[in-house]
């Protein structure tokens, strides 16, 4: 599945996740918007996670859209800052970058 | 601002944290707190006719059922949600309520026990957007988050890791002073750096010790209180959502607020003697230092070593959270306990001396990508 962000219909500003109202003019009204990939801004990598039952790794990355948006991915891999990923989202709602 | 004037601070306590505690609920921690935190002021369970609570752990309870618990009939009662700015929050409120006359004796209490799983659950559902958006990508929780604050606020400021270890390292020293803290050995900056990372460049020493605990103050007009030290509210502001989660996370609403709350204050922060901020990692500890105006000219490595490492600005005395120990929502009371401790001269070995004037400022309430909330307050000691 595609990753959605929400423009707002009144002012154009656009936010992730979906709130109800914009913090820019109050609109009640989002368009949604596809996104399929953006820049990596930060990555850290994840060694030990609360209550894990398996130790486990993850790179989490904030991830930049052309909208603005920042958005955290996990990514499948470490790569280099300033990389750019494509962005899917999985049924869980996880949003992954590769 | 409308001044805080006739409210006193009259008494605080703190249970000593415990990274394992069995046989006791949060519920048992609140009523431990309350029946130490009225000894401390001196006055009798009668006497309090408001009350205040902040729990992570407290379901299927609220408030409400906690005054019942304690046998209490108050005239007012307030929950608290905001975390590690609840302290501060409920604060405002109850100060205000007792300037009110709706009021006239109010505890604040904050108590949270984690057992297996709790944390878990805590960190899974914070919010809808944590269990919806964050939950999903399965890094376990504020670890990876703040590792990103981090990252922004270190390339920023042109910072390393010592840097954000000599906070930890600064923070220790005044542990080691402090028989209640968790952390009381001594940590060395070498130590610290030689750790493993949890989330780049975050090491455990970075990261909290979760601990069961509980804190309160007790708040009564000062027509009403005692003879003795008391502290008083010189000046208090708050403000969430500053930029909507659509900043860095490096700068808070302090920043916005610093100008009105030292005008208000009569004060600035070079006249502060104790300093408590809201320490759940190093780098929030900086931001809301710089954010208040106590790095006048924002060169944060010299001012690490200049002030923190020495101990000549006193910040998080009690060895702060890093060191002290994290009590989830009791996390939120516990900067501002800690300063009326100092302010009342009881804090032992710890003790700065003549402390006349603090500065406590919270934090907290991750939404997406760091905390939504800040507030501060100014207070002063004085003897009656």
């Amino acid at each position: 599945m595609s990753v959605t962000i929400h423009r707002c219909a009144a002012c154009g500003h656009s936010c992730f996740p979906a709130r109800q109202l914009c913090h820019r003019c109050g609109g009640a009204e989002w368009t949604p918007v596809t996104v399929d990939r953006g820049t990596v801004e930060e990555l850290t990598t994840v060694l030990h996670q609360a209550d894990a039952a398996v130790a486990g790794t993850v790179h989490l990355a904030s991830v930049r859209t052309d909208s603005g948006v920042v958005i955290l991915a996990r990514l499948d891999r470490a790569v280099a800052l300033g990389a750019e990923v494509g962005l899917t989202l999985s049924p869980t709602g996880a949003v992954h970058g590769t | 601002m409308m001044a805080y004037d006739g409210v006193a601070i009259i008494g605080a306590a703190e249970l000593p944290y415990a990274r394992k505690l069995s046989g006791a609920t949060t519920v048992d921690l609140l009523k431990a707190v309350f029946l130490r935190a009225l000894a401390h002021a001196g006055i009798e369970h009668r006497a309090v006719d408001g009350i205040a609570v902040s729990s992570f752990t407290l379901k299927p309870d609220h408030a409400i059922d906690v005054a019942w618990q304690l046998g209490l009939s108050p005239r007012w009662c307030m929950e608290d949600t905001l975390g590690g700015a609840s302290g501060i929050n409920m604060l405002q409120h109850a100060a205000r309520a007792i300037q009110a006359g709706d009021a006239e004796t109010i505890v604040i209490l904050s108590a949270d026990h984690f057992q297996a799983g709790d944390f878990k659950d805590l960190v899974e559902n914070y919010n809808r957007t944590t269990r919806d958006h964050l939950a999903p990508l399965s890094f376990g929780g504020p670890n990876g988050l703040f590792a990103l604050v981090t990252q922004r606020h270190a390339k920023a400021h042109g910072l390393g890791r010592a840097d954000y270890g000599a906070v930890c390292v600064a923070q220790r020293d005044w542990a080691r002073r402090n028989p209640q803290a968790v952390y009381r050995s001594e940590l060395t900056l070498e130590d610290y750096l030689a750790q493993p990372f949890i989330a780049d460049p975050l090491c455990r020493y970075d990261c909290v010790p979760v601990v069961s605990g509980a804190d309160a103050i007790v708040l009564t007009a000062t027509d009403h209180a005692g003879s003795g030290r008391q502290v008083g509210i010189r000046a208090l502001a708050a403000r969430y959502n500053p930029d909507h989660q659509e900043g860095t996370g490096c700068r808070t609403s302090l920043a916005d607020l610093a100008p009105a709350l030292w005008r208000d204050a009569d004060a600035g922060p070079e006249e502060m003697d104790i300093v408590s901020i809201y320490d759940d990692y190093p780098v929030m500890v900086l931001a809301q230092l710089a954010d208040l105006g106590f790095v006048p000219d924002g060169d944060l490595s010299r001012f690490i070593q200049d002030r923190l490492r020495t101990g000549t600005l006193a910040v998080n005395t009690s060895g702060g959270q890093l060191s002290a120990g994290q009590a989830g929502a009791a996390g939120g009371l516990h900067g501002l306990v800690e300063a009326v401790i100092q302010l009342r001269h009881e804090a032992g070995e710890r003790q700065v001396p003549d402390a006349r004037l603090a500065t406590v400022a919270g934090y907290g309430m991750v939404e997406y990508r760091y905390g939504m909330c800040a507030n501060v307050v100014v207070l002063e000691g004085s003897d009656r």
